[in-house]
């Protein structure tokens, strides 16, 4: 193991956000994931779980503080690189974010096409994914027809095709049945034993009871851990 | 990646395993929608917008340098034509003989004067038919007090001193002069170029009007896509490749409305050009376009797809930096 294996994946140091000239949302968050970690993140609604997860995938940078995301201050990355840390990172959201016109196959190819891979391997890649999460029939039909536990699927697929370091799911089960949700989970733990660091904000207490990882609780714009 | 379907299977994740065949099989399938981009333009209005913008100025710029190539054609025809000959004219003599001798000393000097290639007295036959729609074809030349015409062929590529050989040309005979072209050939070079600045300003003002139109039709449509570029740029995609991407799909729009623009063009070109021909006036009737003038036609709705495509990628690479 080198030095980076024991770096922390995100880092934030007295990290607060705020939108315009609106209260902070967040204020003096200070905490750090460990790389091959697994949390919930928790919280009531409006608390700032999507502000944080933002600000961990890159969509938004921190109104004060350091945020460090694999050892890069990202107040101090250009756009590209940006881009490139991004790739790294795969984002499960609520509402799946697909593109609609798309069909899965080619939403699920598109971390694939954005590294430059060759079509032959894509193909195979895509394929054989979306074999495994049982899309298979619906892989060239535009993401817009499908169901919303197909979208949920979809849009996991396209989070974990690239192997990610950090996943980031947000709501991940607000849209899908309790089979599903259990199936995801699972999906969640098999990344996470494989060094995906993983991180899956819920407001469902019975999904935390059922599995017992560490949570990380919003609560006041601060941050908290809980066992 | 590795293979993710064979890291679960040898995890035990409670999920059917996908069959070999099954997904060789799927392998084959050939996609059933579409081949669509990633950041598509819009059917309606946009493409619409940017086929008849992209078309009307092919059109325009065709014309316009049809017009600019077929008047320089002209000029370059009438300047070589002039440049390269001057006429003398020696007035005639009460005596012949003195006419005669005058007459030589002129062409034995003009055949040695430096870059003087070819030297020709106009023979009566040809005098008689320059006087003719005058004095009609019954007319005896020697008869009349007309002076010799001598057509003078010089080296072209020369910038020849008319004055110089015209002081000198004095000093041979005093009945000898030169008819200078340059001066009318100054002023049609003066009304070429003026059109010539006139057609630029056209060439301007549609060129202007179209990277406009590409700007707005662009920004318009990142306005349109925000919400699927946001994706884009979550996933990880640079402005530069979400850049290309719309870029591909503009530039093919501009050179399908280019192709249309050109092919509409040739036969107004065609129909001036006849128009130009049937004048006979003169040197007017010099215009010739050839290969390399239509070769130039031809290339429009290239240069029209990378005008269109260069503008375009620096409006959205612009624009993503503010997103």
């Amino acid at each position: 193991m080198d030095a980076k294996s024991f770096e922390p994946i995100i880092e934030m140091k007295n990290v607060g956000i705020a939108y315009g000239d609106n209260p902070f949302v967040l204020k003096n968050i200070d905490f750090s994931l460990r790389r091959g970690s697994m949390h919930f993140l928790t919280g009531k609604s409006g608390a700032g779980k999507t502000s944080l997860l933002s600000m961990m995938y890159l969509a938004q940078k921190p109104t004060e503080g350091t945020l460090k995301v694999f050892g890069n201050n990202i107040n101090m990355i250009d756009r590209d690189t940006t881009a490139f840390l991004r790739r790294r990172i795969g984002v499960v959201f609520q509402d799946f974010r697909l593109l609609e016109h798309l069909s899965v196959f080619d939403n699920v190819a598109l971390p694939l096409r954005l590294r430059g891979m060759k079509e032959r391997e894509i193909r195979q890649r895509v394929i054989e994914l979306l074999a495994w999460v049982d899309l298979s029939n619906n892989m060239y039909v535009k993401s817009s027809d499908i169901s919303g536990g197909e979208k949920q699927r979809v849009a996991i697929a396209r989070a974990v095709i690239n192997r990610p370091e950090l996943l980031l799911a947000d709501e991940p089960t607000g849209n899908v049945d309790n089979e599903i949700a259990l199936k995801l989970m699972k999906l969640f733990a098999e990344l996470n034993r494989l060094g995906t660091t993983v991180v899956i904000a819920t407001h469902s207490n019975e999904l935390m009871d059922r599995y017992n990882y560490p949570r990380l609780k919003l609560e006041g714009g601060n941050i908290s851990y809980v066992k | 990646m590795e293979n993710i379907d064979k890291q679960f299977k040898a995890h035990h994740i409670a999920k059917p395993k996908p069959e070999v065949a099954k997904v060789k099989a799927l392998r084959k399938q050939q996609p059933v929608v579409d081949d669509v981009s990633e950041l598509p333009i819009d059917e309606g209005y946009s493409k619409t917008f940017l086929r008849v913008c992209v078309g009307v100025a092919v059109f325009l710029v065709a014309i316009t340098l049809a017009g600019v190539l077929g008047i320089n054609s002209m000029f370059e025809n009438s300047r070589r034509q002039v440049v390269s000959n001057f006429t003398v004219q020696v007035l005639p003599m009460p005596n012949y003989e003195e006419s005669r001798d005058d007459l030589l000393n002129v062409v034995h000097f003009l055949e040695k004067y430096p870059d003087v290639e070819q030297v020709s007295v106009l023979s009566d036959e040809d005098l008689r038919a320059l006087l003719e729609p005058w004095l009609g074809n019954n007319v005896d030349v020697e008869l009349l007090p007309i002076p010799k015409l001598l057509d003078v062929k010089i080296s072209s590529g020369h910038l020849f001193d008319y004055k110089e050989l015209a002081v000198r040309l004095s000093e041979v005979s005093s009945n000898a002069s030169i008819n200078d072209h340059n001066m009318w050939l100054s002023r049609l070079l003066r009304f070429i170029n003026s059109l010539k600045m006139l057609a630029l300003t056209v060439l301007i003002l549609v060129l202007c009007a179209t990277v406009m139109s590409i700007i707005y039709a662009a920004k318009t449509s990142l306005n349109v896509h925000k919400d699927t570029i946001n994706i884009l740029h979550i996933i990880g995609a640079t402005d530069e490749y979400i850049a290309i991407n719309y870029v591909k799909q503009i530039a093919r729009v501009a050179l399908f409305a280019g192709v249309i623009g050109m092919i509409v063009s040739v036969p107004a070109i065609m129909v001036v050009g006849n128009m130009a021909k049937g004048i006979e006036a003169g040197i007017f009737n010099s215009v010739s376009f050839g290969a390399n003038e239509w070769l130039y036609i031809l290339l429009l709705p290239i240069g029209g797809m990378l005008v269109v495509g260069g503008v375009a990628y620096i409006a959205i690479m612009k624009a993503l930096r503010k997103l």
